[in-house]
C-alpha cells in the first residue's frame, strides 16, 4: 500500500517535472525566438522611418558641406 | 528612398580621434571597445595619412552572409544592424568584415567573447526607438531623433560624412573636382560596389 502511494506521489512529481521543464521550452517565456529559419531575422521587425524623417535627414547631410 | 553611407576624406582628416570620443560618449560604449578607430599610414613620413574607420553598413554585408544565427538586419535606409539577444559572440563576422568592425567586449575563444558589438550609425537596435532596452544594448538612436551619427556631426574638418548617399557623394565629388587631383574614397567601392544600395 505504501509502495503504490510512493510510487503514485513519484509519478505526479516527475509528471509536473517534465510540464514545468517543457513550459520553460515556450518561445514567449523565453522571450527570443527558438527556432532557426536560415536566411530569415529571428529578432523584432524594426522600425521603419517616415518619410518625413527621412527628408530631414537629407536636408542635415547638407550642413556637412563647406 | 535615403540610403545611408559613410565616407572619409583621408585629405581632411587630422586624426584628432574626436570620431573615436564621440562615438564612445554617445553611445556610453564600455570598455575595451571602439566602434569607431583612426588609421594612419606612413605615419611621421612623406605621405601620412588618416581613415577614420567603423561599420561601413556595406550594401551586401559579409557579415550579414556569414552569421549561422542570422542575427543581422538591414533597415530600409540600408542600415546594418543586429540583435544582440540573437548573437551567439561566434567570431564569424569579425573574419568576414573587411574593415574589422565587429567587437566584442572580453577575450576568449568560441562563445566565451560576449555578444558582438558595433557601429549601428547611431541607429539602435530591434528594440523600441529611444526606448532604455535600445539604449543600455546598443546606445542612442540618433536617426529616430531626425539626427545623423554623432562622428560624422561633430567633425572638425569635415572629413567624416554620413547621410544620404547620394548627397555625401556630391559633396566629395565637389572637393575632389575644387581640389584639381584625387577620386576614391577609402573603402567607398568595398562596401558600396557599384554605388547602388
Amino acid at each position: 500500500m505504501n509502495e503504490r502511494l510512493v510510487s503514485r506521489i513519484g509519478v505526479c512529481l516527475v509528471a509536473a517535472g517534465l510540464a514545468l521543464t517543457l513550459s520553460a521550452c515556450r518561445e514567449n517565456e523565453q522571450d527570443r525566438p527558438l527556432t532557426f529559419d536560415k536566411g530569415t531575422y529571428g529578432g523584432a521587425p524594426d522600425q521603419a522611418l517616415s518619410e518625413q524623417d527621412r527628408d530631414d535627414l537629407r536636408a542635415r547631410t547638407h550642413i556637412q558641406q563647406f | 528612398m535615403a540610403r545611408m553611407k559613410f565616407l572619409c576624406d583621408a585629405e581632411r582628416c587630422i586624426e584628432c580621434n574626436a570620431c573615436v570620443t564621440a562615438c564612445k560618449n554617445e553611445n556610453e560604449i564600455p570598455w575595451g571597445i571602439n566602434r569607431r578607430r583612426v588609421v594612419t599610414i606612413n605615419d611621421g613620413a612623406e605621405g601620412e595619412r588618416s581613415i577614420s574607420v567603423a561599420c561601413m553598413h556595406c550594401s551586401d554585408a559579409p557579415c550579414m552572409a556569414v552569421c549561422p544565427v542570422d542575427c543581422f538586419y538591414q533597415t530600409d535606409e540600408g542600415v546594418v544592424l543586429h540583435s544582440k539577444d540573437l548573437c551567439i559572440g561566434c567570431g564569424y563576422c569579425f573574419y568576414a568584415c573587411p574593415f574589422g568592425a565587429p567587437q566584442y567586449p572580453q577575450v576568449g575563444n568560441f562563445g566565451s567573447r560576449g555578444k558582438m558589438d558595433k557601429c549601428t550609425f547611431c541607429a539602435g537596435g530591434p528594440e523600441d526607438d529611444n526606448s532604455e532596452a535600445e539604449f543600455q544594448k546598443y546606445g542612442r538612436n540618433r536617426l529616430a531623433e531626425g539626427k545623423l551619427p554623432l562622428c560624422a556631426e561633430m567633425c572638425s574638418t569635415k572629413a567624416l560624412l554620413a547621410g544620404d548617399g547620394d548627397v555625401v557623394s556630391e559633396i566629395y565629388r565637389e572637393r575632389i573636382v575644387s581640389r584639381g587631383f584625387g577620386s576614391g574614397a577609402w573603402g567607398w567601392g568595398k562596401a558600396y560596389p557599384g554605388g547602388g544600395s
